[in-house]
């Protein structure tokens, strides 16, 4: 039987800020903010995952499920600073494949 | 194509309100009103002037409103009573009603049944600052996110019109217009809605009064 996999939503993101955080910290702040506003059940529901982040360029792609898009925009604008630092993330670009992203944003 | 539109930027001086009005180009709006004239800005952005008003009685408004009128393109009234929110609701001179960011002052002062009554159908608007879900606390956010919602459902009911505005006061507070709308989806309000919010409405309140000095001047 054939079986439809999970359809995806690419978010390619710029960090603003006084200093370029490291990937760990990026992934944590983004997790925090989910968790603090959908909780663990919508953490699970949108299934994160940093697919990059270069830290000279401060761009980085993270993933979620195709119907949370929404959950996941709402806690990156929500996120006020990263280790302490105020920082900010801007959404770029989405896309429902890698490549399209990568290709629209000249990557 | 929609021009999205950012009814509150609060800058502290002219200058940092120039680069609030190039970064808002730059995050795609075509339209800013500040609470500071702005000393420059390099961009093709239209820039309107706001007061915010914050009166404690009815008198106290009454005074200031008088003053506001031909100066600034918009006016906004922080209502930090009863009185000041029914008397603001009353005069035509008012554009939006804006309430308290404090959830203990805001649990006796908001857009109740009566103030909406009042509101209804006189094209003022009722504004959403994103600021306000941006709290770092969980508790806060929690707090303003219940009391807005309880605002909205008056709103909604007696159709007064919402808009939804960045209420930055530094750039590091500034969202791109798709984040705003992202954030109002944490108050249960759809797409299409959130994007009149930042589009439609503020459009509708800025050529109202327009429309509304331009009579005045000729």
């Amino acid at each position: 039987m054939p079986v439809r996999g999970i359809r995806r939503r690419y978010i390619l993101f710029n960090v603003v800020g006084e200093f370029s955080p490291i990937e760990e910290a990026i992934w944590d702040t983004v997790k925090d903010s989910i968790l603090t506003l959908y909780g663990v059940k919508g953490l699970s529901l949108i299934d994160p995952n940093l697919i990059e982040y270069n830290k000279e360029t401060r761009n980085g792609i993270i993933r979620c499920t195709h119907d949370t898009e929404m959950f996941l925009r709402a806690s990156l604008a929500s996120i006020m600073n990263v280790s302490g630092v105020p920082t900010t993330f801007r959404v770029q670009r989405t896309s429902g494949t890698i490549k399209a992203l990568r290709r629209k944003a000249r990557i | 194509m929609r021009n999205f539109i950012d009814l509150h930027l609060k800058p502290s001086t002219p200058e940092q309100a120039g680069q609030m009005v190039n970064l808002a180009y730059q995050l795609g709006y075509k339209y800013v009103v500040s609470t500071q004239p702005i000393s420059y800005s390099e961009n093709n952005i239209t820039v309107a002037t706001r007061v915010d008003i914050e009166a404690k009685r009815g008198k106290e408004l009454i005074d200031a409103l008088k003053n506001c009128r031909r100066i600034y393109d918009i006016i906004a009234v922080k209502c930090l009573s009863k009185e000041v929110a029914r008397q603001a609701a009353k005069d035509d001179r008012v554009d939006i009603l804006l309430f308290s960011d404090d959830p203990a002052q805001r649990k006796y002062n908001w857009l109740d049944h009566h103030e909406a009554e009042l509101v209804k159908g006189t094209g003022r608007a009722y504004e959403v600052d994103a600021s306000e879900l941006l709290a770092t606390s969980p508790t806060h956010l929690s707090k303003m996110i219940t009391l807005i919602k309880r605002d909205l459902s008056v709103a909604v009911r007696y159709d007064v019109p919402v808009v939804l505005s960045s209420g930055a006061t530094t750039l590091h507070t500034m969202r791109e217009p798709r984040a705003l709308i992202a954030l109002a989806s944490l108050l249960d309000i759809d797409e299409e809605y959130a994007i009149d919010m930042i589009s439609k409405i503020p459009e509708a309140i800025i050529k109202r009064n327009y429309t509304r000095i331009n009579k005045e001047v000729h």
